[in-house]
């Protein structure tokens, strides 16, 4: 019998404050100082935990949000007293580790290997962040960063429900992070007026029965369509995200149909049926 | 390499079939071709040499394995030509070659909607370091300048339409992009894949692995008593995969992936973690520590890894731990493509029936660890990757009779 793939709870943390899924949206009590380009690049470790990790000043912003909110999606998906089982996390990601390579390495080509630093370096794999989460909240199971274009936080979510689906896991965060600034915008060559931002949003999905109640996602499925198909469809590309997260937050009922279309032509889409008033 | 069965088209069945290797291709420091990967690791000789020039004085002389010269001028298929950046060009040789052992063509992949895996830990990198080192001169538009990128051009020239992923976990991208793929072709989602592995050296890593005192300065001795680090390398691979009910030549036939929940960059040193990842793989695959013919092991000859791995070994295997094998010695360490690579490898072992000496190995410090090579006792090979953030693979790969 196949698995049903359910959402239990969710988070996203972006410029304006973190949101849990079933909570009330908690803006940025300390203004976070004001960086070059984005202030989630000033964000401390107090913005998102009662008591931060010891580690978190000298994590990469990719790391620090990945692991902010996925601490904020598993809080939100059962109380504290009994945690869901969750095993691993699967995160999609754009960017990944981008601003951290370039953080590392203009100093190197502008002043030479001296400037080559071992810490920073650690973190210019983009599943480093999900070394610290898995270290942070006790993960020891599947885990990976899976990249598609702009539609990489859906195809996370694609990915765990067949991974939870075949069995290789019960339950999983799974989501999307992104950290950008000016460097980062010029090197993908992005429009001055891009919406891609820094943020990160994860959902904790769990599999269960046909006859539980709550939102599940029916089916999932991603591919690949030809460029020039991609740019005639789309003109521009979705991530699927915002889409989805308005949805979940208003309690939508019926049927909800999530796609993701990159300039690329990388495709991915979720259908996701909520019976919440039916029981 | 031999065709075993012909893509078989079952693609939207549904059910679940074994995944089988069609075909496999490779460009490693060796040179050009399978057959020049399995010359240089079964002949015990050491592709890695020392690097001849950087504009980095300490970079200057490090040992690496790099593709040879020679290679630069073949010609390029379907399109990825050396101009769209080295990567490409690397990655569409290996593909021509597996698609060729396969005798598959690009329209076949269309047709039985193949998926692309891509394993790369850093991917298009000469192209990022060309920009960093001109100041933020633009990409040129033909280059792809990011992982995604470079998996959307290699999926435009092949004319896919299934799913286009790349799998980015390190210096375990590879294992679990074949595990990844296989689930793929075993759900009925796509009829074939193709599983990419591609690696380039750079500047950017040779740098970082000094800064972490992770390089070796002669070629690596995997599970050596004198072990000092790893040598960085290059190369490109592709395996193809499609669905079979029993007619294979090698089947990939369970996989695993855990974390150590321990350190981002150190390993766990108990071999809890990797454990974890072989027993998944083995029970995936319904067998029994017994049954493992050989291990092809991560071996990347830092002190830590080896470590690392030996104890998850004795963990899973007790006293009996199969003989072991490294590659890494041979072609040096290839990161994010090592565990296509040695996907590859793996099915050269059981296609010979030989395990390879492990070239660099001479003494091991730990009993009961045999690297000496031989013949493959049991048709099947557990194959495992560890990296950076925590991240452990497994995979099981068999041959008709284990």
């Amino acid at each position: 019998m196949a698995l049903e793939v359910f959402i239990r709870g969710g988070a996203k943390v972006d410029g304006r404050g973190v949101k849990r899924l079933h909570g009330a949206f908690r803006p940025w009590e300390d203004p976070i100082p004001e960086a070059s380009d984005h202030r989630l690049e000033g964000i401390r470790g107090k913005d998102l935990f009662d008591e931060p990790p010891a580690r978190f000043g000298r994590m990469d912003l990719l790391s620090k949000l990945t692991l902010g909110c996925a601490f904020h999606a598993l809080s939100d998906a059962g109380d504290p007293a009994s945690p869901p089982p969750v095993e691993g996390i699967i995160l999609g990601s754009w960017a990944g580790c981008l601003m951290t390579d370039l953080n590392y390495y203009l100093p190197v080509c502008d002043k030479g290997i001296s400037e080559a630093g071992p810490s920073l370096f650690s973190y210019t794999l983009p599943n480093v962040a999900l070394g610290e989460v898995c270290k942070e909240l006790g993960l020891t199971g599947p885990n990976t960063v899976v990249s598609m274009g702009r539609a990489s936080a859906v195809a996370a979510l694609v990915t765990a429900f067949h991974w939870i689906r075949s069995g290789r896991a019960e339950c999983l965060l799974a989501g999307g992070a992104e950290a950008v600034d000016g460097k980062v915008r010029k090197y993908l060559r992005l429009p001055m007026d891009s919406d891609v931002e820094s943020g990160a949003f994860f959902l904790v999905l769990e599999g269960g029965g046909s006859t539980d109640p709550g939102i599940r996602i029916a089916s999932a499925a991603a591919g690949f369509q030809s460029r020039k198909q991609a740019r005639l469809r789309q003109g521009g590309a979705g991530s699927g995200i915002d889409e989805l997260w308005r949805s979940l937050e208003s309690g939508f009922q019926g049927r909800l149909e999530v796609n993701a279309v990159t300039d690329e032509g990388f495709t991915a889409g979720l259908t996701l049926i909520s019976e919440l008033s039916d029981g | 390499m031999q065709t075993a069965s012909k893509a078989s088209g079952n693609h939207g069945s549904g059910g679940l079939s074994l995944v089988a290797v069609l075909g496999v291709g490779a460009v490693t420091p060796h040179g050009v071709g399978v057959g020049a990967l399995w010359q240089g690791i079964s002949s015990g000789k050491t592709a890695v040499r020392e690097s001849r020039q950087s504009r980095f004085a300490d970079l200057a002389h490090v040992p690496v394995g790099s593709v040879p010269e020679s290679v630069l001028s073949l010609p390029p298929f379907a399109g990825l030509s050396l101009e769209r950046g080295r990567a490409c060009f690397l990655a569409g040789l290996s593909l021509r070659e597996a698609l060729e052992s396969a005798r598959l063509s690009i329209r076949d992949l269309r047709e039985q909607n193949a998926c692309l895996f891509l394993a790369t830990a850093k991917g298009p990198i000469d192209v990022f370091q060309r920009y960093c080192v001109n100041s933020g001169v633009p990409v040129v538009e033909e280059q792809p300048s990011t992982a995604s990128e470079l998996a959307a051009v290699v999926a435009e020239a092949l004319d896919i339409r299934g799913t286009v992923q790349v799998v980015s976990a390190a210096c375990a991208s590879g294992t679990l992009a074949v595990g990844s793929a296989s689930e793929e072709v075993r759900s009925g989602r796509s009829g074939l894949a193709v599983v990419l592995g591609v690696e380039i050296l750079s500047e950017f890593v040779l740098s970082g692995f000094l800064a972490l005192k992770g390089l070796s300065l002669s070629p690596a001795r995997p599970f050596d008593s004198d072990r000092q680090g790893l040598n960085p390398a290059e190369a490109s691979a592709a395996v193809i995969l499609e669905p079979t009910q029993d007619l294979y030549r090698v089947r990939i036939s369970g996989w695993g992936l855990s974390n150590d929940a321990h350190h981002i960059t150190g390993p766990d040193p108990t071999g809890k973690g990797l454990c974890r990842a072989v027993r998944e793989a083995l029970i995936q695959a319904e067998t029994t520590p017994d049954r493992v013919g050989a291990v092809l092991a991560h071996g990347t000859a830092t002190v830590q890894n080896d470590d690392m791995e030996m104890s998850a070994l004795e963990r899973t295997f007790g006293r009996q731990i199969p003989m072991l094998c490294g590659i890494k010695g041979s072609i040096g360490h290839t990161f994010g493509a090592a565990g296509v690579i040695e996907t590859v490898a793996a099915t050269l072992m059981l296609d010979h029936g030989i395990v390879p000496r492990t070239v660099g190995h001479f003494r091991c410090a730990r009993p009961g660890f045999n690297l000496l090579g031989g013949p493959l006792p049991r048709p099947s090979v557990l194959l495992c990757n560890s990296g950076f953030g925590g991240v452990n693979a497994a995979a099981f790969l068999e041959s008709h009779g284990a």
